[in-house]
């Protein structure tokens, strides 16, 4: 049984077309997480999911129940707001009491509950507190608590991290992550960070123009990536275009050849001779030599390019090099720092390059 | 050179007096006239010469009371606010949540013309009131007095209901309606609780507003629709000026009364008080 399905999901406001046919499915007890940069669609799909807005087209379903028409408070779902959304004439007892009471909890359950919600995000003791006597970061859990304190079948998360310092965000990531094992509530987490996507979820759904582009775990996105807007959008890649000229079926390699000359090997089992391809090749995937190596190593991509700049990280400088007529960003070691118009050379692992059809 | 040096510095060092005295002046300022006024309405034979009345006396209410007929004139007064607070709150809510929720073209254009009749003389305004009010028979009726104060009153509750509704956050009525409440449980336990606070202080500001309003209520008033503004103006001209000033302090109590429920206001949660129970 699946958690939640969208078939054929379609919103448009005016003339612009927010989602256009979605089709997606969640299992259940799994967190995915709709990932895209703004105006991909992927709030307004959530937003859908919650009743909160009326499809155009298609059908939600939540479990075996189909759920497009139901309105948003007969839907059972939890919901956590950005700006968190607390009810600020309530406190903090009575904005997750609120819920039980409209399904007619008896009160001794109430209370319970509620501590037990509270405690689960571990704010005991904050149960008289109004909203505006919080930091965000507490703000933010008791909206958690409150969207969890009525069981819902579903937990839906929009951007709810996105307020808060880098450094409670991760921190929330992890406890957002670990909740939802420990209840194993199906969750769908909308964002457009692509770290937090890709630490708290089980699959990850990368959304474009309001059109779903690719689905899969964070490693088969980040390794993976199905077209060049997903690679580019998921972690840093270079792209180089090309068309592939020979094929070793045995070893299941094959030559790409860019129109100024340049030869890169990579491995694939699908793409034929003549297929015009996108390389993606990651930073840190390229190793980088101040010199030429005397022993070039075997089965691999060997270029020589020459340093533009490099942006020092902290942890690894950042630099972009030219080779032929391609630029490449490559992240070396922060020991020996290359100069600009440096000649450098590189090599690649063909297992590391992707290759996207064009 | 050293001595304008020298003197800015003793200035500076006195610092602290001139900002007292300087505060002192201020505040008599305002309540000199007030302090005045009260010492006027219960002293006898005092004529501002001496520092304090020779004589201390409560008679000036008495006859305020009893000549002026206070109490029909307060009710007049009143039942003119409510009506105008009732109309103005009527006007207020509607017209408040269409320009703090909705996206209007011209919206600056239309506030202006709303505020208006705040903007030109009162006593220009009150002209144009009551030759249309003559001709409807509107002038002497508590209807039509307080019709002539909404035309100050309604401005000040589409601003303040405005900003009200403005500060309503949409996603917070969406998180209730999600949590499981019907549109009538979230308008009773979300939205009314949230808006409760700016309507009040609405209220407040238009009952003030109305209950002080000297200049339409005098270009409106009958002998059946005097108020407490324009009974004292009258009893000036009587020449009664201590009569004049205890029923100013008069015209002053339900002001202050009203002062007091602005300050606890200022703390929402104690004028609504939590969810309790649905």
């Amino acid at each position: 049984m699946p958690g939640l399905r969208l078939e054929n999901l379609s919103k448009r406001f005016g003339k612009t077309v927010a989602v256009d046919s979605l089709d997606l499915e969640i299992r259940d007890g799994e967190i995915m997480t709709l990932l895209g940069p703004s105006g991909c669609g992927k709030t307004t799909t959530l937003r859908c999911i919650a009743g909160l807005l009326t499809p155009d087209e298609g059908e939600i379903y939540l479990g075996d129940e189909r759920v497009t028409d139901l309105p948003p408070e007969r839907r059972g779902v939890g919901l956590v707001f950005q700006n968190y959304a607390l009810w600020p004439h309530m406190t903090v007892y009575d904005n997750l009491a609120f819920g039980l009471q409209l399904r007619r909890v008896a009160r001794a359950e109430i209370q319970r509950r509620v501590s037990e919600a509270l405690a689960m995000v571990r704010l005991s003791g904050f149960e008289e507190r109004y909203p505006r006597q919080l930091s965000g970061g507490q703000q933010q859990r008791v909206a958690l608590a409150r969207a969890l304190v009525i069981e819902p079948k579903l937990l839906l998360l929009d951007e709810p991290l996105s307020n808060l310092d880098a450094q409670l965000r991760e921190e929330m990531r992890f406890e957002i992550r670990e909740l939802q094992k420990n209840l194993g509530i199906t969750s769908v987490y909308v964002t457009h960070d692509q770290a937090e996507a890709l630490v708290l979820s089980d699959r990850i759904a990368i959304l474009h123009e309001g059109r779903l582009v690719q689905v899969g775990s964070p490693a088969e996105i980040y390794n993976r990536p199905g077209n060049r807007f997903v690679a580019g959008f998921i972690g840093l890649t270079s792209f180089v275009e090309g068309t592939i000229v020979r094929q070793d079926a045995a070893k299941g390699y094959v030559v790409v050849r860019t129109r100024d000359g340049l030869e890169l090997c990579a491995r694939s089992d699908v793409l034929q001779t003549g297929q015009e391809v996108t390389v993606a090749i990651r930073p840190e995937h390229i190793e980088l030599y101040p010199e030429e190596p005397a022993v070039r190593p075997a089965e691999t991509n060997f270029l020589s390019g020459r340093v533009l700049r490099g942006a020092y990280l902290g942890d690894v400088v950042d630099y972009r090099i030219q080779v032929g007529e391609w630029i490449l960003r490559a992240h070396a070691g922060t020991g020996a720092i290359l100069k600009p118009d440096q000649e450098v050379f590189l090599t690649i692992a063909p297992d590391r390059i992707t290759l996207i059809a064009v | 050179m050293t001595l304008i040096r020298q003197y800015l510095k003793a200035l500076w060092r006195g610092r602290r007096l001139l900002i007292y005295t300087f505060l002192l002046c201020f505040a008599l300022l305002i309540y000199l006239p007030f302090l005045m006024i009260a010492l006027k309405s219960i002293g006898r034979g005092w004529f501002g010469r001496l520092w304090l009345p020779p004589e201390l006396t409560l008679d000036w209410y008495k006859w305020a009371i009893e000549v002026t007929n206070i109490p029909e004139i307060t009710k007049n007064t009143l039942i003119i606010a409510g009506l105008a607070v009732g109309m103005a709150t009527l006007i207020g809510i509607p017209t408040g949540w269409a320009f703090g929720r909705y996206r209007i073209p011209g919206k600056e254009l239309l506030m202006a013309m709303i505020l208006l009749p705040r903007m030109i003389p009162p006593i220009a305004y009150a002209l144009g009131v009551a030759q249309i009010f003559y001709r409807l028979h509107l002038i002497n009726t508590h209807f039509g007095v307080a019709l002539a104060h909404v035309a100050v009153c309604a401005p000040y509750a589409i601003l303040v209901l405005s900003a009200t509704f403005e500060g309503l956050d949409e996603r917070v009525l969406e998180a209730a309606s999600v949590c499981g409440a019907s549109p009538l449980r979230t308008f009773l336990h979300v939205v009314v609780p949230l808006i409760l606070p700016g309507i009040l202080s609405s209220m407040i500001f238009t009952f003030t507003t109305s209950y002080n309003e000297f200049t339409l209520t005098l270009m409106t008033y009958g002998k059946d629709t005097v108020t407490l503004p324009v009974r004292t103006y009258i009893a000036m001209g009587e020449g009664y000026w201590e009569v004049t000033s205890a029923m100013s302090i008069l015209l002053v109590i339900p002001s202050l009364l009203v002062l007091f429920l602005i300050q606890r206001q200022v703390a929402p949660e104690k004028l609504v008080g939590g969810f309790k129970g649905v």
